[in-house]
């Protein structure tokens, strides 16, 4: 089918533009090791594309695609992460953190004497007159009469949350005000005096038509009934977060009325570029100043401090800073640290190996007794056989985890031990026995996988070889250990190191059955006695009891990479990979 | 010619069928669970009787029941949550239904009562005419049986007794007993074939008759004299009671006259082997709590010396930096000429000082150096010698003071002098304390050295008499053991007179049941699960009184919420009509409804369920089959009725697996497309990086998925800003964060790519189709197979991946099947082992199968590439 050769070119310039948008945006967001990426990307994309040489490469685009995101960025993220403190604490970049602080509600103080209003919500009902989120606010006291109109502009902090809106005021002259948007006239009651009660409202009218009833006022108990919409959807939504601004004064709800006026409101902390010169170089550093107080913000710890009323050094944000080397020296030269993570790596290893070397025998020793195609039913045993590996892992663990080897009510507890007459074992909450069991489980899920291969590959040593060992009277073992476990060895070798490379971070198995262990005594962070290094990693990054600690996650990390990358590479040579790839 | 020898396959089978259950014993007991009633942690057995389908039925077709119906119209009438939007006529429709279902649920609930009631009536028939006399002989046949073993015992005792010389006449005790029991008997007629009001005080009576020890005292108090008031005509008949009691009293006397005299014989006869024994006994005793006081003191000591070795050690330094610059300026006074000097002693200020200190010094030096040089850590460290070159320098100072002060001012002397004074003077101020602790440590240590010696020496003798004990006690042991059945003899007695009697009653049976498992009789010890049918009717009456409470008080729940609902029913368009719009008001029926659920309905459980409970456990050991089936009747029906009327926690299961699938599938079909076009230029193209290509690939893809996790979060959530449905807390995000699993499946297509041959293709190019339409014409079909081990394998794979799914998604309703059952684990799940295993396995199941369907391929796709041969 021929289609013309435009289409193609199109799509990739569409490609292309949409790949270029979204490079700005994350650059305008700070988001830099993602836009590279993406950069990086691009080029891949166009050079692939335009290049003739680069056409194997176009077979690859989507997967490069996903691979790009989902595997180099990360992978970028988590070694840049590992330099900072990146963590509880210190989550959001210095901008982030000085953007809040400057605009955030909580950051902001009351002058005194300042203008106090009361409030009237007017709210637009629907078809069926149920309240709508349509609504206006009335400001009054002795001086004015302001309305406001609901607010359009949000600023949204890092969590996607409302942190503030805003809207402008405008004053009523007999009756109307004029928006920036609409002109409105205020319905007020028969015979109501002006004079003694100006807020006496009973709806407003705007020029298109739409009607705000008077629905909700705090002092106002003959409402009280909309307080519940009141407060769930409009105060929740809109009211909450309000700036209003009216002739150079800002107003909010006031905390100091119980939030059921509006009254000024200042934000404290402004920010300030300051010089500093060092012999002939001027360098320019934007900080924060507390405007009551006159004082730039103590910034130390990578956080920002302000004395508070009592003279005392608060710490108010911190912030996500470079730190250097120092989460992968804290391996190394912390004491309470790198005692655990030895013990940790040292138990990561062992299970690895243990692992292995369980499964192995075990599939092996299956695989043994299957391999004879005289055995009838061999094909039932091996179905049987295989489904510990079939059933999802999640599924084992847990009930190997609550219905096994649970302490109390445990099968193996409860009636195996008891009948036979010896103490309950704790499985999961002695050091040792933790271990034990999870080793335990851990060959009951992986034997079949070995049984499996072992099968196959023992039916690729050719029986002669048995049969001429007969006839020169070897026994049954030494026929197993010249014949078979070498020849075994030559293919199963790679699987093995593999499924040690598999072990060495095989998250799930640690992580549901004990979830890291009976934890070990005096460690500072979170290790456990059966923790492996990811697991560890994982607790320290999200589950840190003393807040997540993400960059030094992050570290270890890119030291576990390097482990298991060398244990991987040393494995493709041996088994000649590189020789299958270059065929 | 070799011998073909017929191998012989059983063992291997024994073996394989061992191992095979051994394996598989989880499954089966996942299995079993899932089917219980009860939840497997309470009960005792591991495989129960009582199997249901409920489990399944609550998590793939739930069903409201009463207290969620309850909830729903609460909600309704509130126009909350589900019904935010309502209109007045859907509300009322809805309301309609609902009550209409509520009240079905009341009429099963009513019929379900009355069923449970009907058995337990026509067991109760069942009961008198027929089971009652098979009981009876049952339990009588148990009771000979021990009445047997009792007389064995008895002539036991009575050889022992001639072996020892001991002679005895019990004849009267046995007719006493033989009288009480009688009487007893008598009363027990009278007792029920009374016409007194079966009120408290009759059960009471009845139940106390049988009690033993037979003590009146308080029964007279509590409830005779009460019930007396009440019921006068009663009067007679307690006042046999009491005489009773008096019998009881003769038999308690001769008891113990037995007793005292059996001791006495005893004592007479066989003490000179026991005293020995018991002698040592309390020796070992004393021995034990002196080495145990020895042994705190001994610790007290220990932290005495703690602290004074660390004021010590911290004196010592003090010195030990002062001393070298004694010693130099000693020397260089020593060096100076005094023979042509006058002495002169100085009478004022540092210098006096001076001069008092030196001469306080040399003793106390000397006192210091004695003690130091006994303490080994002070020795090791070279102090000893440190202070007796201090103890030389003052003695050399005390002796020429004079000359010296009188020289002090020589150009020579002065600064050694000047360093002499103020360093004196500085350790002036310590050098009594040190004193005072080097002593009080050496005493210590001395101390903690005696109290080991005498604790290693009480050990010692310690030893020797346990040794010793133990033989002689082996040798007594006969003694000893005659001793205890002496001890118990009038036990013996009173229990085979009480085992002779046949049973006629079933309070009797109970009671007897129960003197025997408490074991009055301390060497007789019949298993306790023997009593069982002695117990039976009296369970069986106390699982119907439970269940009657607990029948009342669900009618009467019925009742109220039924009131309040009828209450709603009549004027549903109006109800629904209030609340329309904004609330305004609380619905009163409704409000009650739910609170008399909730106050009330705890209590009727807790009757069902023990009512429930006694039945099961007679269902399963009642050697009587019409009962059996009987009581597994009521058993079902009560829990039936307990399952319409529980509270549940449900979850979102079958939400659960539609998501897992859609999830799986998707990213089974995506990933396909992506390696399967992605692997090709691999194999079958020349190009840069194609060497290391999928190396790399591999390489970078070790990295630990899991940590990942914070990168891919933030990369899902700002994805999500954008674009909706791809991020966080949605399938979409889920399904793209899955994508990154590309290279071992791209190393699996390409092996496979590799064994097609490339003539195909170069004969189809030389026909003038392009590189991509061999790729997707030819190459492609023939790799289906390929591509069906890879869909499945990530389809599976995908499925039970757990830990990037809990990270993303957030709310319930989304989360995959995997993350879900992770949620049974938690509180308030913990222990609902029958949810558990019945969603594991509906989860496992369609898995496993499949698998093993596909088993052929899969393992061919994985043992392909890897294994050459």
């Amino acid at each position: 089918m021929k289609y013309p050769k435009l289409l193609p070119y199109l799509f990739v310039a569409a490609l292309n533009a949409i790949i270029i948008w979204a490079i700005f945006t994350l650059f305008s967001f700070g988001n830099y090791g993602f836009g590279i990426i993406f950069t990086i990307f691009l080029i891949f994309l166009d050079w692939s594309v335009f290049s003739s040489k680069g056409y194997p490469y176009r077979y690859t685009l989507p997967a490069m695609f996903f691979l790009f995101i989902l595997t180099l960025y990360p992978i970028y993220f988590t070694v840049s992460t590992a330099f900072t403190n990146y963590g509880t604490g210190h989550l959001f970049s210095r901008e982030n953190v000085m953007d809040t602080l400057m605009n955030d509600s909580r950051y902001y103080y009351e002058p005194e004497n300042m203008d106090l209003y009361d409030f009237k919500v007017f709210v637009r009902y629907d078809n069926e007159f149920r309240p709508t989120e349509d609504f206006l606010l009335m400001l009054y006291n002795e001086d004015n009469l302001l309305i406001s109109e609901k607010p359009e502009t949000f600023f949204y902090d890092n969590q996607g949350s409302v942190m503030q809106s805003e809207s402008n005021l405008y004053k009523v002259e007999n009756d109307t005000v004029r928006t920036s948007k609409n002109t409105y006239n205020l319905l007020r009651p028969l015979g109501a005096d002006i004079e003694e009660d100006k807020s006496l409202v009973l709806n407003i009218e705007s020029e298109d038509g739409k009607i705000y009833t008077y629905f909700y006022s705090p002092f106002d108990r003959d409402l009280a009934a909309n307080s519940a919409f009141y407060n769930s959807v409009l105060r929740q939504n809109y009211i909450n977060s309000l700036l209003l601004h009216y002739e150079q004064k800002n107003f909010r709800l006031s905390s100091g009325t119980v939030y059921r006026k509006f009254g000024e409101s200042y934000n404290i902390y402004d920010a300030k570029v300051v010089s500093k010169v060092e012999g002939d170089r001027t360098t320019y550093k934007t900080i924060l100043v507390n405007k009551l107080t006159n004082t730039p913000l103590v910034e130390k710890e990578s956080a920002f401090w302000d004395y508070n009323s009592r003279g005392n050094l608060e710490r108010l944000a911190g912030y996500t800073d470079f730190v250097g080397w120092k989460n992968f020296l804290k391996v190394f030269q912390d004491p309470r640290v790198s005692g655990p993570f030895l013990k940790i790596f040292v138990w990561t290893f062992l299970y690895a190996l243990f692992s292995v070397l369980a499964t192995f025998a075990l599939g092996l020793f299956f695989a043994m007794l299957l391999n004879d195609s005289n055995l009838k039913g061999r094909v039932v045993y091996r179905t049987l056989l295989i489904i510990p590996w079939a059933i999802p892992i999640f599924i084992s663990v847990l009930v190997w985890r609550n219905g096994f080897l649970n302490e109390t009510y445990g099968i193996v507890n409860r009636f195996f031990l008891a009948n036979i007459g010896i103490e309950p074992i704790k499985w999961l909450t002695d050091p040792l026995w933790a271990k034990i069991s999870i080793i335990l489980v851990n060959t009951w899920l992986g034997f079949p996988y070995m049984m499996t291969i072992s099968l196959g590959a023992l039916q690729s040593i050719p029986d002669e070889l048995y049969e001429a060992s007969s006839i020169d009277g070897a026994s049954n073992f030494r026929k197993f250990r010249s014949i078979t476990f070498p020849l075994l060895m030559v293919s199963m070798a790679p699987l093995l190191v593999m499924s040690f490379a598999f072990n060495f971070n095989n998250f799930v198995n640690i992580y549901l059955l004990t979830g890291g262990g009976p934890p070990i005594p005096g460690a500072v962070t979170q290790a456990g006695s059966t923790d492996i290094l990811i697991s560890y990693t994982y607790k320290l990054a999200f589950e840190g009891s003393a807040g997540q600690d993400f960059g030094f996650a992050a570290s270890i990390s890119v030291l576990i990479f390097f482990i298991v990358a060398t244990i991987s590479y040393f494995n493709f040579k041996f088994t000649g990979a590189f020789e299958e790839v270059s065929r | 010619m070799p011998e073909i020898k017929k191998r012989n396959y059983i063992f291997r089978h024994i073996i394989l069928i061992i191992c095979v259950i051994l394996i598989l014993f989880p499954i089966v007991w996942v299995t079993a669970t899932s089917l219980r009633r009860d939840n497997a942690a309470v009960s005792d057995k591991l495989f129960s009787s009582r199997t249901t389908f409920q489990h399944y039925r609550d998590l793939l077709f739930p069903k409201d029941n009463v207290p969620e119906i309850i909830s729903d119209l609460n909600r309704l009438t509130l126009y909350i949550r589900d019904y935010r939007n309502y209109t007045v006529e859907e509300a009322v429709l809805r309301g309609e239904i609902l009550i209409s279902n509520l009240n079905d649920y009341f009429e099963s609930s009513i019929k379900e009562l009355e069923n449970v009631e009907n058995i337990y009536l026509k067991t109760f028939d069942l009961y008198e005419k027929d089971t009652k006399d098979k009981l009876m002989k049952d339990i009588n046949e148990i009771r000979k049986k021990d009445f047997e073993k009792l007389v064995s015992f008895d002539n036991e005792m009575n050889d022992l007794f001639l072996k020892y010389d001991i002679s005895i006449d019990i004849s009267y005790l046995e007719n006493s007993i033989k009288e009480f029991l009688n009487y007893r008997e008598e009363l027990y007629h009278d007792l029920i074939n009374s016409t007194f009001q079966k009120n408290d005080y009759y059960n009471e009576t009845l139940t106390f008759l049988y009690s033993f020890p037979f003590n009146t005292t308080v029964w007279n108090i509590r409830t005779f004299r009460r019930w007396k008031d009440e019921n006068p005509e009663i009067e007679t008949f307690g006042n046999k009671v009491l005489v009773l009691g008096e019998k009881y009293k003769i038999i308690e006397e001769e008891t113990n006259k037995l007793n005292s005299f059996l001791v006495s014989e005893y004592n007479e006869k066989l003490s000179e082997e026991t005293t020995e024994v018991r002698k040592l006994e309390t020796e070992i005793k004393k021995l034990n709590n002196e080495i145990f006081s020895l042994e705190s003191d001994k610790s007290l000591l220990y932290s005495r010396e703690n602290r004074l070795f660390e004021s010590l050690s911290a004196l010592t330094d003090l010195f030990r930096a002062e001393r070298d610059k004694i010693i130099a300026a000693q020397s260089i006074i020593s060096k100076s000429d005094f023979s042509q000097v006058q002495d002169q002693i100085p009478f004022l200020g540092q210098d006096k000082r001076f001069y008092d200190f030196v001469g306080e010094f040399k003793e106390q030096l000397f006192n210091i150096y004695n003690n130091i040089s006994s303490i080994d850590y002070f020795i090791v460290r070279g102090y000893d010698k440190m202070f007796k070159n201090l103890y030389e320098t003052y003695s050399f100072l005390e002796d020429n003071f004079g000359k010296i002060y009188t020289s002090r001012n020589k150009e020579e002397i002065s600064s050694a002098y000047e360093t002499l004074l103020n360093t004196t003077i500085k350790l002036g101020i310590s050098i009594k304390e040190l004193e005072n602790f080097s002593l009080n440590y050496k005493n210590t240590l001395e101390e903690i050295f005696l109290i080991d010696e005498k604790i290693s020496n009480n050990r010692v003798i310690l030893i020797e008499k346990e040794k010793q004990f133990s033989l002689d006690k082996e040798e007594a042991y006969e003694a000893f053991s005659f001793y205890e059945k002496l001890e118990s003899y009038s036990k013996l007695i009173l229990l085979k007179n009480i085992s002779e009697r046949e049973i006629k009653s079933t309070v009797e049976s109970s009671a007897y049941a129960k003197f025997m498992e408490d074991r009055y009789y301390p060497l007789y010890r019949p298993d306790r699960s023997n009593y069982f049918v002695f117990r039976w009717y009296e369970r069986f009456v106390e699982s119907y009184n439970t269940f009657l409470k607990g029948k009342i008080s669900l009618l009467t729940l019925m009742n109220n919420i039924n009131s309040q609902i009828s209450i709603l029913e009549s004027n549903v368009d109006e109800y629904m009509e209030l609340n329309f719009g904004t609330s305004t008001a609380d619905i009163k029926p409704m409000a009650n409804a739910v609170n008399f659920y909730d106050r009330n309905f705890g209590n009727v459980q807790a009757d069902l369920s023990r009512a429930g409970r006694i039945v099961s456990d007679l269902a399963d050991n009642t050697p009587y089959r019409e009962i059996r089936t009987n009581m597994r009747g009521i058993d079902k029906n009560i829990y039936q009725l307990q399952q319409n009327w529980q509270r549940k926690i449900r979850k979102p299961f079958v939400r659960w697996l539609l998501n897992s699938v859609i999830v799986a599938v998707s990213v089974a079909i995506l990933t396909v497309m992506m390696t399967s076009v992605g692997a090709y230029p691999f194999s079958r193209m020349r190009f840069v990086g194609r060497q290391q290509g999928i190396f790399i690939l591999m390489i970078i893809q070790m990295f630990p998925v899991v940590l990942l996790m914070v990168a891919i979060y933030s990369i899902i959530s700002f994805l999500g800003r954008y674009v909706p449905f791809l991020g966080l807390n949605t399938l979409g995000g889920l399904i793209f964060a899955y994508m990154a699993n590309i290279s071992y499946n791209m190393w699996l297509f390409k092996g496979y790519y590799d064994t097609i041959p490339d003539s195909l293709e170069e004969s189809a190019m030389i026909d003038g189709a392009t590189r991509f339409q061999t790729f997707w014409k030819i190459v492609l079909p023939l790799s289906l197979p390929m591509v069906a081990v890879v869909t499945i394998l990530t389809f599976m794979n995908t499925f039970n991946e757990f830990v990037i799914a809990r990270i993303l998604l957030s709310s319930e309703a989304n989360f995959t099947y995997a993350v879900g059952l992770n949620t049974f684990t938690n509180p308030p799940f913990q222990t609902e082992w029958g949810l558990f295993t019945a969603a594991s396995l509906v989860g496992m199941i369609p898995m496993v199968i499949l698998f093993l369907l596909m088993q052929k391929w899969i393992v061919g796709g994985l043992t392909s590439g890897a294994v050459k041969g």
